[in-house]
């Protein structure tokens, strides 16, 4: 079921996100020729709108983060809180099914948005001579790190660094789920009160996290001194990683709870 | 689809009542097939079980019956029809009476009254 | 074994009672009518069946389950307001239908929208909010369903939509299923009903046949209701 749910749900954003693609890799384009030319003697209205377009490219850089952003919360709002919720949670499917649906959905809207933003910079900044040096310092890169002794750490740091960030991802959507949950199992304003529970979590886990880190340095005043690079890089993986995984756990058994048990749809 | 039943009585009789009436006055000819139990329910409007409860009814008092393959028809035995309808008349006809006493009038006067009305439509 | 059953169901929110120590069972082949004015708790009641809501105290059954993924695989729910996906149009919902639905048929759903005339590319937003109801009507009816909770279907109809929901649920019935429907306009579905559940404050005041009903007090439901819930 989990399936289908991926399906519907990549269908139902997808009609939202798409166009938002293709609207920023577009202006991209506008702003290659506009970066071009911008440099040459041109009239002054035609310099302004120059400038116009490669502001609307910096503007659409930033807007394609907060519009995936805003997508995400807004489906979640309509599509389980709201009058859909009455279809939504009626499916003959898990509660867990429905959350990991949209974790996943989110998650890959996400990382689609910072491949697109990417691609319009390239876009914008295309030049034959800046792929070139772009291509040389790929290569670079590659040379330097096959010729680093321990290839293995290498690779070690990179998934670490990979999985954190999925990771992190997952837990930043269930953040924002558990607040919203919490917010709409109030009668009114319930926007308000969603907001509300993200800064009271916020401050309690800052509160927790801060406390926790001084507790672990007053145990012991080495815990963060380490004799190599490898060694503190795990430390403060283990440390980062870990948190974000209490976290999780704790925003996902949150939302879970609120929508099996708290859940009360107008 | 016909909604219109009495209020204080049960649905099924009136169902029945209806069903005698069609079988007396030729409307359901002796041998005819009745539609499905789904069908009539569709047709008066009424729960299918309503309909059925009649149809047991009717079955009950021999009026209809139930060949096991091909579904329920209208009884052959014009014996039976013709007791629905002596049942009918009788009931109708203590109805009336009673109507008329009330309003006060005499046998005699009441024949009169039938005679007249008759002469009335046949002249029209 | 009942397909829906409350045993001393109670639900609150937050102190206000909604339903209050609520007991009866509803057996396979039933059309009940689930009737009381309005807020007197139909629809939490239609609401906790599915799941939406969790019952304070007490439980309630569908086919001895409490109501989760499988029993909502046999529950199909009509709520009282519109639900599907406003963008979505009559065909994608058919196609929605079927991929989370194991009993929906789509031929059903689209001989129904073909009789009523709603052509299936039209969007639920472009709809009228009468041809909203007939596709969500539509769309619960065209499962084969072990119940089916109607919340309101026949509220703010025209009577010829209103005659056209009553004999899709007389055409739809299954004597192993059975149909529940929330109204407050009694006379409207009288005739199709086997039962009537009386419901007033949170509790059942009545739950007993229509034929026995109009037998046993010689007036119908609709003047029972009358009599019983007069202001």
């Amino acid at each position: 079921m989990l399936g289908k749910l991926l399906k519907h749900e990549f269908r139902a954003t997808g009609r939202l996100i798409l166009p938002m693609y293709a609207v920023v890799l577009l202006v991209s384009l506008f702003a290659h020729f506009a970066f071009r030319m911008l440099d040459r003697g041109l009239p002054v209205f035609l310099g302004l709108l120059l400038y116009l377009i490669v502001a609307a490219f910096f503007i659409g850089l930033i807007g394609a983060f907060v519009y995936t952003f805003v997508v995400m919360i807004v489906r979640f709002k309509r599509n389980v809180l709201s009058d859909e919720g009455y279809l939504t949670m009626t499916l003959p499917v898990s509660i867990h099914s429905i959350l990991w649906a949209k974790i996943i959905v989110s998650l890959v809207w996400s990382a689609a948005t910072v491949l697109i933003a990417a691609l319009s910079v390239v876009i914008a900044a295309f030049e034959v001579g800046w792929v070139v040096e772009a291509l040389k310092d790929l290569g670079y890169l590659f040379e330097l790190f096959f010729s680093y002794d321990d290839k293995a750490s290498v690779l070690g740091w990179m998934l670490s660094i990979a999985l954190y960030a999925v990771v992190s991802g997952i837990v930043g959507c269930l953040n924002i789920y558990s607040c919203m949950t919490i917010g709409y199992g109030f009668a009114r304003n319930k926007v308000l009160w969603s907001i509300v529970a993200y800064f009271i979590i916020s401050i309690i886990l800052g509160w927790i996290g801060g406390g926790s880190l001084q507790v672990l340095v007053s145990l012991n005043e080495n815990v963060f001194t380490s004799e190599t690079f490898n060694e503190s890089f795990y430390q403060n993986f283990t440390l980062l990683f870990g948190s974000q995984l209490l976290y999780g756990v704790i925003f996902y058994v949150l939302t879970w709870w609120n929508l099996r048990y708290r859940l009360n749809l107008e | 689809m016909d909604t219109s039943f009495r209020q204080n009585e049960p649905i099924y009789l009136q169902l029945i009542e209806r069903f005698k009436l069609s079988i007396v006055s030729g409307e359901l000819l002796p041998g005819d097939k009745l539609r499905s139990v789904r069908d009539l329910a569709l047709w008066a409007g009424v729960n299918p079980n309503t309909m059925q409860r009649a149809l047991f009814e009717l079955e009950r008092n021999g009026l209809i019956y139930t060949q096991r393959t091909s579904g329920k028809f209208v009884t052959e035995d014009a014996d039976i029809i013709g007791r629905v309808r002596r049942e009918l008349a009788e009931a109708k006809t203590a109805e009336y009476l009673g109507y008329m006493r009330s309003l006060g009038l005499k046998t005699d006067e009441i024949l009169a009254t039938i005679k007249e009305k008759e002469e009335e439509n046949a002249n029209s | 074994m009942p397909i829906l059953e409350a045993k001393s169901l109670t639900k609150r929110y937050g102190s206000n009672p909604a339903l209050t120590n609520v007991s009866f069972a509803i057996e396979p082949g039933r059309i009940v009518g689930l009737l009381g004015p309005n807020g007197s708790g139909k629809t939490t009641l239609i609401k906790l069946a599915n799941g939406l809501l969790q019952p304070t105290s007490g439980e309630i059954l569908i086919g001895g389950m409490s109501p989760c993924a499988k029993t909502k695989s046999i529950v199909s729910y009509l709520p009282e307001r519109i639900n599907v996906p406003l963008w979505m149009s009559a065909e994608e919902l058919i196609k929605f239908y079927s991929d989370f639905y194991a009993d929906f048929e789509p031929n059903r759903a689209q001989d129904m929208l073909r009789n009523l005339g709603i052509g299936e590319k039209m969007r639920i937003k472009e709809m009228s909010k009468g041809t909203r109801e007939k596709v969500q009507l539509i769309l619960a009816m065209s499962r084969r369903a072990k119940l089916y909770m109607l919340d309101e279907p026949i509220g703010g109809v025209d009577p010829a939509t209103r005659d056209y929901i009553l004999a899709t649920i007389i055409n739809n019935y299954d004597p192993s299923a059975s149909v529940v429907i929330s109204t407050h306009l009694i006379a409207d579905v009288e005739n199709v009903l086997d039962d009537a559940l009386f419901i007033s404050r949170g509790e059942i005041v009545l739950y007993d046949s229509v034929d026995h009903i109009r037998e046993s007090r010689g007036m119908s439901v609709d003047g029972l209701f009358r009599e019983v819930f007069r202001c």
